[in-house]
């Protein structure tokens, strides 16, 4: 700058006199060499743009604030049926992810050794060519099962298309890595369905939270931070009580009606616990129970062999002085849980992420879902529903040819020893061990799908192995993230501000919805729509593949879609919250007067408005028949029973003394009710004194935005930290071991070590360090890489061997001060 | 003329910093080097503040987000040597950039500590600068900012309004933190129209301010059950 600030106030009084008369005053201000603050040059004319935030699975609607074409801002959209109108903290950093210096801006193909991060550009013509002579190669060799697709994002429309192109191509090897999905498997088992039911949370009265925390990074986080504000707080509603079961004083627990901290893994002791005592002092819903459910009362079976009920086993074994011993949770606690939840009904006990993190996170979830059977909470309003129907599909009938039908009917690879036990054992850690040691059979194509293996999961090596298994790798990544630089060829997507596409897998929602994504501006860089790029391999395919895919691009196929919903006469736009009301109020009364003639009418407002919606219609009092053997709630799971009495003697022998299964197996009958397993722990108990639990938050999720500056800044911002990971301690072991806060330490663990600085926090379990998923890449980009550390460097890789989530709640570690840092 | 204020409802705020994201998103807040940070000069201009009181297990933690209060006695304003921060008519405390000479006395003279100085010239990288607001001001180095209830919107409205021949409607003006909470826990309207929700709200037994015994008459209301907080 030309004037310093000493001679501009000298000037001052000077300029001031001559500016009078002159009238130049602006003049002598913007005369410096720089402005001091820059003029916009655009017009600024303003438009919005509809379309949904990818960035977790929480299917948020929002709208983008363009000036002058030139995206400056994201909002929730208010007609969002989702959201309403909020927005979490990550979303808004969504134009960092459309705008960011680190974006993949072409096809890539790898040059050197794998791993080495060299690449030459490509064009899409010669990158589609060895994509497609690979997936050619497999069907002329008779083997389209070797394809493997990881997804760890694809909802709605995308996944409809993936799944229908694995179908068609024959291959069962589509394994969701999505961190954020919540196991479905107790639904499976007790409910006979596959899919998460419908949380009816906005008509409840009690929310029992295991583990779940569901105001910071568990389930969709501004949804369920509108419906907490909605139902908790505004006058002329029963306020919904919640009461939050976590070791940690999370934001949930901070913010329920009580916190109940117990034992690192032991929920599902506390929900026997609880139904015992429901059970003892005759709370649970005796009609419910003896209608609609199966397997609580002692059973005999067609062959006369009899079998132990669920009654039976909670009042022998979960008496309440053995689950204070075994959850440290005190008797007086346990009654006045059971007393509360029985009292004030309808109310959900549901569970999340602490309860999955643990190796015995099948049964303890079962556990839990049993306390919802027991006060009647299935299918009734104010507790959990039916899975709404999907939304109507415009894609024509699926067409297999012979050798898509047996590839299909291959057992996938990510299950146990290629055992054939649909209901369970499908893992991760089964997926490492087969491709690892090539049975039941190789796989030599991997498709990478917005995921990032190699950062979040623990023991990355062995995933890395893995991939060193598989001759050719896709990735599908905007970003050169950790997993990406394994892969051989890079076919950039675009970022969801880019794509066109519909929405409509949001977990736990009660009604359908369906959101429009349409590009807020034209893609920036030489990327293709991963849906376009799976329709040309189709049509190069051709034959039936391309038959069951006839659409030649992937916005065609959207409007197709969006003209089956038009066509199905179901639902509407979305048009404000009490429109909503209104409409599917008169919808249930057979009336609708938001129709649209044309389906050209409909596609403008589908455009303009973002949201599809359609409420079902509202529970009967007749409960329907379940899909279960008995067709009733299952407490004892005939599902899980069959299936392994189906399976061979030997394979049984082995599965009892030689799996991961063989400790709940030897517990007979038990094995197939809600029971107590104890966690599996890695590590010496006195070498390694303390627990290490990560803990995912809501700026960072599983890590995928650690490259936005605007959430780097605020990752802690809870806590008063930027930038950096931190390890939460209880003062009380701080003091132990001598460190105070903001000291730097070590956490070491078998598998290896981390310096971090401690933070002191009281809410933190005694014994326990805490640190925060998502920091400390190695690559993905300039804002992430180098940042904080990644707590899965050192935790040990186990898993549950039935629900398959993997277990990172399980491992010990010793702490101790780093000397100077 | 109204005079704006803001209500936070302390008992539907998850402390989701949502209000944090949305602020710098909208007011072109410049972010810092992970160096800087170190040094407490991370620009925010509404924080969320964490109080936990007691042991484990028997613990109490509050989240509290903290913008400019916009006083209606702002300490502030007085020691300004420059008059570069000012009360608007309308009850906004604001202040012009070319005129602040980084003295940083108001910062000291704040009792809500929600004023940050720049210490440097902003570093944007190239790309992301492509996404800041063109109705907000780029601050060069040297200056104090600070939360403005986002002022610039209150002049599109009312520039909105005068085009369309007709009176602002209370509703057009909302700060970026307001329009974007998912538990709609903050309100934001004139306090002195009865009708108003925050005027409404503000009158609630649950309500209170930030230190009001120091006589700042604060702009920002919040809402608990059970005690005060400071």
């Amino acid at each position: 700058m030309g004037i310093n600030r000493r001679d501009f106030l000298k000037q001052g009084a000077f300029l001031l006199a001559a500016a009078s008369q002159a009238g130049w005053i602006s003049k002598a201000v913007t005369a410096q060499d720089e402005p001091m603050i820059e003029a916009y040059p655009g017009a600024g004319i303003e438009t919005w743009k509809c379309s949904v935030c990818r960035l977790c699975p929480g299917g948020c609607g929002i709208k983008v604030r363009l000036v002058d074409g030139r995206p400056v801002k994201i909002e929730g959209n208010p007609l969002s049926p989702v959201n309403r109108g909020g927005l979490c903290p990550a979303g808004h950093a969504g134009l960092q992810v459309l705008f960011n210096s680190d974006r993949i801006s072409t096809p890539l193909k790898r040059v050197g050794e794998r791993g080495e991060n060299r690449w030459e550009a490509i064009s899409w013509e010669e990158a589609l060519q060895l994509f497609y002579d690979y997936l050619l190669k497999l069907r002329n060799e008779k083997t389209p099962h070797h394809l493997l697709v990881l997804d760890g994002e694809s909802r709605g429309l995308q996944k409809r298309l993936l799944e229908r192109f694995l179908e068609a191509y024959g291959t069962p090897n589509y394994f969701n890595l999505s961190s954020q999905e919540p196991s479905s498997l107790p639904f499976l088992l007790m409910h006979g369905r596959k899919n998460t039911p419908g949380y009816d949370f906005q008509n409840t009265r009690f929310i029992l939270s295991f583990g779940n925390d569901f105001l910071d990074s568990e389930g969709p986080p501004s949804r369920m931070a509108y419906l907490f504000g909605e139902l908790r707080q505004n006058p002329g509603r029963n306020r919904v009580k919640i009461v939050q079961i976590d070791p940690r004083l999370s934001t949930t627990a901070v913010k329920a009606d009580r916190w109940i901290p117990l034992n690192p893994g032991t929920y599902g002791a506390l929900a026997l616990g609880v139904a015992h005592i429901m059970v003892v002092e005759g709370l649970y819903n005796k009609t419910f129970v003896e209608n609609h459910t199966f397997g609580f009362e002692d059973w005999v079976d067609n062959k006369g062999n009899s079998h132990i009920g669920f009654k039976t086993l909670l009042l022998k074994e979960y008496y309440p002085e053995k689950v204070s011993g075994i959850t440290g949770v005190p008797i007086d606690d346990i009654i006045r849980v059971a007393r509360s939840f029985a009292e004030n009904q309808p109310g959900i006990a549901i569970w999340g992420r602490g309860v999955t993190n643990h190796s015995n996170a099948l049964f303890s979830q079962m556990a839990i879902h049993a306390l919802n059977a027991l006060v009647g909470s299935i299918n009734s309003p104010g507790g959990i529903l039916e899975a709404p129907p999907e939304p109507p599909t415009g894609l024509p009938p699926l067409v297999q040819d012979k050798l898509a039908q047996w590839g299909s009917a291959q057992s996938p690879v990510f299950q146990y020893r290629g055992a054939k036990l649909p209901a369970t054992m499908e893992s991760l850690a089964y997926l490492l061990d087969n491709i690892q040691s090539g049975e039941p059979y190789p796989i030599e194509v991997a498709l990478l799908i917005h995921t990032n293996p190699l950062f979040e999961l623990p023991e990355k090596e062995r995933f890395q192995k893995a991939l060193e298994k598989i001759p050719f790798v896709v990735s599908f990544s905007s970003e050169m993230d950790e997993s990406s630089i394994w892969a051989d060829l890079i076919l950039p997507d675009h970022t969801y501000l880019e794509k066109w596409d519909l929405d409509y897998e949001v977990p736990q929602l009660p009604f359908t919805q369906v959101t429009i994504s349409q590009p807020i501006i034209q893609p920036r860089f030489n990327t293709r729509h991963i849906g376009d790029v799976i329709l040309s391999c189709a049509r190069l395919l051709g034959g039936s593949v391309q038959k069951s895919l006839p659409e030649t691009d992937y916005r065609g196929l959207v409007q197709k879609e969006a003209e089956a919903l038009f066509r199905s006469h179901r639902g509407f736009i979305t048009s404000g919250q009490f429109e909503d009301f209104f409409q599917s109020f008169l919808s249930r009364r057979g009336f609708k007067y938001q129709e649209f003639a044309t389906f050209e009418e409909f596609w403008e407002a589908l455009l303009k408005e973002g949201s599809w919606l359609e409420i079902p219609q509202p529970v009967s009092d007749l409960f329907p028949r379940l899909s279960t053997p008995s067709g009733k709630f299952e407490f004892f799971s005939q599902t899980f029973y069959h299936q392994y009495k189906a399976l061979p003697h030997h394979v049984q022998n082995v599965l009892k003394s030689d799996s991961p299964l063989s400790m709940a197996l030897s517990k007979g009958d038990q094995a197939f009710l809600p029971h107590f397993e104890e966690p599996n722990v890695n590590g010496d108990s006195i070498e390694y004194p303390y627990f290490l639990y990560p803990f995912s938050i809501l700026t960072l999720f599983d890590g995928k935005m650690a490259n936005r500056p605007l959430l780097m800044e605020m990752v802690g911002f809870r806590r008063n930290v930027q930038w950096d990971s931190w390890a939460e301690i209880n003062p009380e072991t701080a003091r132990e071991l001598n460190i105070r806060h903001g000291d730097w330490i070590w956490i070491e663990s078998p598998r290896g070590r981390v310096k971090v600085r401690a933070h002191l926090y009281p809410g933190a379990m005694p014994g326990m360090v805490y640190l925060p998923l998502g920091l400390g890449h190695t690559a993905s980009g300039k804002y992430a890489s180098q940042k904080g550390v990644n707590p899965n460097d050192i935790l040990v890789f186990d898993y549950d061997p039935l629900g398959g989530s993997i277990a990172r709640n399980s491992t010990r570690v010793k702490i101790y001060k780093a000397s100077v840092a | 003329m109204p005079r704006w204020g803001m209500v936070i409802d302390l008992d539907k705020c998850t402390g989701c910093g949502a209000c944090v994201a949305a602020c710098k998103q909208e007011n072109n807040v410049a972010y810092n080097t992970p160096e800087e940070a170190e040094r407490g000069r991370t620009l925010s201009w509404i924080n969320i503040m964490t109080e936990v009181e007691g042991e484990y297990p028997h613990l109490r933690v509050r989240y509290l987000p903290l913008p400019c209060m916009h006083c209606d006695n702002p300490p502030c304003i007085k020691v300004c040597p420059v008059r570069a921060t000012y009360k608007a008519d309308n009850g906004i405390v604001a202040q012009i950039y070319p005129r602040c000479i980084g003295c940083r006395y108001c910062m000291a003279a704040c009792p809500y500590t929600v004023k940050d100085f720049n210490w440097f010239e902003p570093q944007w990288d190239p790309e992301i600068k492509k996404t800041t607001n063109p109705d907000v001001s780029l601050r060069p180095k040297g200056v104090v900012e600070k939360c403005t209830f986002c002022h610039h919107r209150l002049i599109k409205a009312r520039e909105q309004a005068a085009l369309e021949g007709r009176e602002m409607l209370e509703e057009e003006y909302q700060p970026a933190c307001v329009e974007t909470c998912p538990a709609n826990a903050m309100f934001f309207g004139d306090l002195d129209d009865p009708n108003s929700i925050v005027a409404r709200l503000s009158r609630s037994p649950r309500a209170f301010r930030l230190m009001e015994d120091l006589g700042t008459e604060p702009k920002v209301y919040y809402l608990s059950e059970g005690e005060k907080i400071i």
